[in-house]
């Protein structure tokens, strides 16, 4: 496991999966929503994949793959309407295109000459995903709108007031979402970068 | 909507990687879509995978009440056939036109063709203009690209921190550029040209 497992390279490095969080972190329901969703995809996809090794033709493996992964995103589409439609309808086209997230593709072009072994740096990708997806939604929601709104079930989320209006408006939008990834981005390479320098290799 | 607002709407006010981060992945790693062949190949793409699932979904789906199918539809439908198409033009035609459809084959599962697919498709437009919104998506998307492109490589050359080189600045210049696009919105361009 080691540092690798818990460092958000394949996210502030390799740049991947970045698409549905520079739209849906605007709000905490929804990058919450969204994070859970593309986590479990991951993870499902890393399974799928190795359990499939066997019995799927190579010549069919990107459809079937696909396929698993389009059935799970409509399935998480699915319980996501019924517990919080709201929600739901917020995300759009961003629920069904889980099943193309750049990690889960990249689990996808993985799981041929992966073995059960590595599934604990897909663990570590899919908690990392997760965890960096609450804090840029927590902090574009409190700092954009001055609210954070939760994911409870039924027809009207649970709206924290934590400001009158928010500091940093444009953080709320799609240009926050940039803005956030950029700099989360520069701090983790400067931060990599430093580390290199004075203390050693990581 | 008018055609020209539909055009301008797609390219500018709802850019694909600008309003919905589509791509964003690949424009931060210094764009992958960047040559002409992978463009060509992106437009094709979009093209066929809008079309596709918008007979789809108006001839199948809706009837039957399936909206929530289309990613089931693109993937296991619209993918295959182009991918199929695509290997079997590559075939046909040798050498010369191997290289568009083999990039064909790559960005078929592009996040950038299935997210276009599925917001002209939900729009509710007649067949001329999904074909006009996916075309100018994906024209849309191309400019930001080579606009950030383009700011990068003059980061790239210019005196700023090493870590601001690369990724990060692309996103904050995403991100300038961005608000510079989200002037053009939805509301302003139907009042102008309806």
């Amino acid at each position: 496991m080691k540092s690798s497992s818990f460092t958000p390279n394949p996210l502030l490095v390799s740049f991947l999966g970045l698409c549905p969080l520079v739209a849906t972190t605007g709000n905490f329901a929804t990058g919450l929503a969204i994070s859970i969703g593309t986590s479990i995809g991951i993870l499902s996809m890393a399974l799928f994949g190795r359990l499939s090794k066997g019995f799927v033709p190579s010549r069919l493996a990107v459809t079937s793959y696909l396929g698993f992964a389009s059935f799970y995103a409509l399935f998480f589409g699915i319980v996501l309407e019924a517990w919080s439609p709201v929600v739901a309808l917020d995300l759009g086209i961003f629920v069904p295109l889980i099943a193309v997230n750049c990690l889960v593709i990249h689990e996808l072009n993985r799981a041929d000459s992966s073995k059960f072994s590595e599934l604990s740096s897909t663990l570590a990708t899919a908690i990392t995903y997760f965890l960096l997806a609450v804090v840029i939604s927590a902090l574009r929601e409190s700092l954009g709108a001055g609210t954070l709104t939760l994911p409870t079930p039924g027809f009207h989320p649970l709206r924290i007031m934590l400001a009158s209006e928010g500091l940093i408006p444009v953080l709320a939008k799609p240009t926050g979402g940039f803005l956030v990834l950029g700099l989360l981005a520069f701090g983790w390479q400067a931060g990599s970068g430093f580390m290199e320098k004075f203390g050693g290799k990581q | 909507m008018s055609w020209v607002g539909v055009i301008l709407v797609s390219t500018f006010a709802s850019n694909a990687l600008l309003s919905y981060g589509l791509g964003a992945c690949d424009a931060a790693r210094g764009g992958r879509h960047g040559s002409l062949r992978t463009g060509i190949a992106l437009l094709a793409s979009t093209f066929v995978a809008g079309i596709l699932l918008w007979i789809i979904s108006s001839l199948v789906l809706k009837p039957l009440g399936l909206r929530g199918f289309e990613i089931i539809a693109l993937a296991l439908v619209v993918v295959p056939v182009m991918r199929y198409v695509s290997s079997f033009l590559a075939q046909k035609v040798g050498a010369a036109g191997e290289g568009l459809f083999m990039r064909v084959d790559e960005v078929s599962l592009s996040c950038v063709v299935f997210g276009i697919a599925l917001i002209v498709t939900r729009q509710g437009f007649g067949p001329v203009e999904v074909i006009l919104a996916s075309l100018s998506s994906v024209a849309g998307y191309s400019a930001a690209t080579g606009l950030l492109g383009a700011i990068n490589a003059r980061l790239e050359l210019s005196d700023i921190p090493a870590p601001l080189k690369g990724g990060p600045g692309i996103l904050i210049s995403a991100a300038l550029v961005s608000m510079a696009f989200s002037v053009l919105d939805v509301d302003f361009i139907a009042r102008m040209v309806g």
